[in-house]
């Protein structure tokens, strides 16, 4: 039903070589953006995995904005989205605010 | 009962249609429960390949979410589980099912004991055995929805395989890295013989086509038989009965005894 990519070796190659959190975020976002660019949905865990990946790399803003794709793309996600945006610094959430519109649409 | 395929013999069965010859497991509470989210936690080791619990883990999700779910982030969840200390598969597995799944906002949480994940290696063949225990509850109330024991043997060797079965085994062959103890090839196949198997696997999940379409295949027929696990697991640690027929049998043959001591059986 889905484009996965490299998505399982990604994940696989990402355990066996804990250290090498870039390259599994690199392979995370070519998933995505193929996926995206086929018209096809990106399978379900992906955009978070991929924002998790940037938030262990210290970017909160940007791990926030995939966090909301997640939520939006599948509605079963948005609790733990909320959830662990709003465990992030406060400072993290207002940039987010500024930047993303806060994701409300309003 | 435990079933073991030799990997192209589950191939075969996939590709033909043909269940193993088994009573369906009961899938009332399934259906009742209607779980659209599955959350998956880190697995429990009894092999003695310290690697295999993670190389397993990015298995899951592919088999899972095509099988219609939405299968919550592997590795986003671990080590948001890490962090809040419920890193020890063990103690998450053992812990309260309602309470774990509200911290995720999941409908279902899957555990998975692996209890094989071997090579023995002879001069003109491998093998690769590989056993897992899939035990799916329900987030809301803890109850068991489904489990399922499952090994694979894959063979080196390939004797008697014809030109399809040899296809197979060289591109297997060539994907294990047996320098690393990955096996993720074989545990491939058994989550797909374990998930897809008529009667006894996984109903198709909302994001399928074949959602709410496959009552026939997976029914509800009420004879409380969930499992074909022959031991008990720490998120499940009950022996799960067997299939009816063979309970029926037993009954029999008790009561039997009871009465006049000498069966004949």
């Amino acid at each position: 039903m889905y484009s996965w990519g490299s998505y399982s070796g990604s994940l696989l190659n990402y355990y066996k070589n804990p250290q090498e959190v870039e390259e599994f975020s690199t392979k995370l976002r070519e998933t995505i953006d193929k996926a995206e660019a086929a018209g096809g949905k990106v399978p379900p865990g992906v955009y978070a995995e991929y924002g998790y990946t940037l938030l262990e790399q210290g970017d909160e803003d940007g791990a926030a904005f995939w966090f909301s794709k997640e939520s939006e793309a599948w509605p079963e996600s948005a609790y733990l989205m909320q959830s662990v945006t709003s465990r992030m610094e406060p400072k993290g959430q207002a940039d987010e605010a500024a930047t993303n519109g806060a994701g409300s649409g309003s | 009962m435990k079933r073991l395929f030799f990997m192209f013999a589950g191939l075969a069965l996939l590709m033909s249609g043909c269940a193993a010859k088994q009573a369906p497991k009961d899938f009332t509470a399934f259906r009742s429960a209607d779980p659209h989210s599955i959350l998956v936690v880190p697995v429990i080791n009894r092999s003695a390949e310290v690697e295999a619990a993670d190389l397993f883990l990015s298995t899951l999700s592919v088999p899972l979410a095509e099988r219609g779910f939405y299968v919550f982030p592997v590795n986003m969840t671990k080590s948001i589980m890490e962090s809040d200390g419920l890193g020890d598969a063990n103690l998450v597995h053992g812990a309260d099912t309602t309470r774990l799944a509200e911290l995720f906002g999941a409908d279902s949480v899957l555990y998975v004991e692996i209890l094989n994940w071997e090579s023995q290696y002879a001069i003109t063949a491998a093998n690769i055995n590989v056993e897992f225990v899939y035990t799916l509850k329900d987030g809301q109330t803890g109850e068991l929805l489904w489990q399922e024991q499952q090994a694979m043997q894959y063979s080196r060797s390939g004797s008697g395989g014809g030109l399809l079965a040899n296809l197979i085994a060289t591109a297997i062959t060539s994907a294990i890295d047996s320098t690393r103890s990955d096996f993720t090839p074989v545990a491939q196949q058994a989550n797909a013989v374990a998930l897809l198997t008529p009667g006894l696997g996984l109903p198709s999940g909302p994001y399928s086509p074949n959602y709410g379409k496959d009552e026939a295949t997976f029914p509800s027929t009420g004879t409380g038989y969930i499992s074909d696990a022959t031991i008990a697991t720490v998120a499940y640690p009950i022996i799960p009965a067997p299939p009816p027929d063979a309970a029926d049998a037993k009954a029999s043959e008790a009561s039997g005894g009871e009465d006049a001591g000498s069966s004949a059986n």
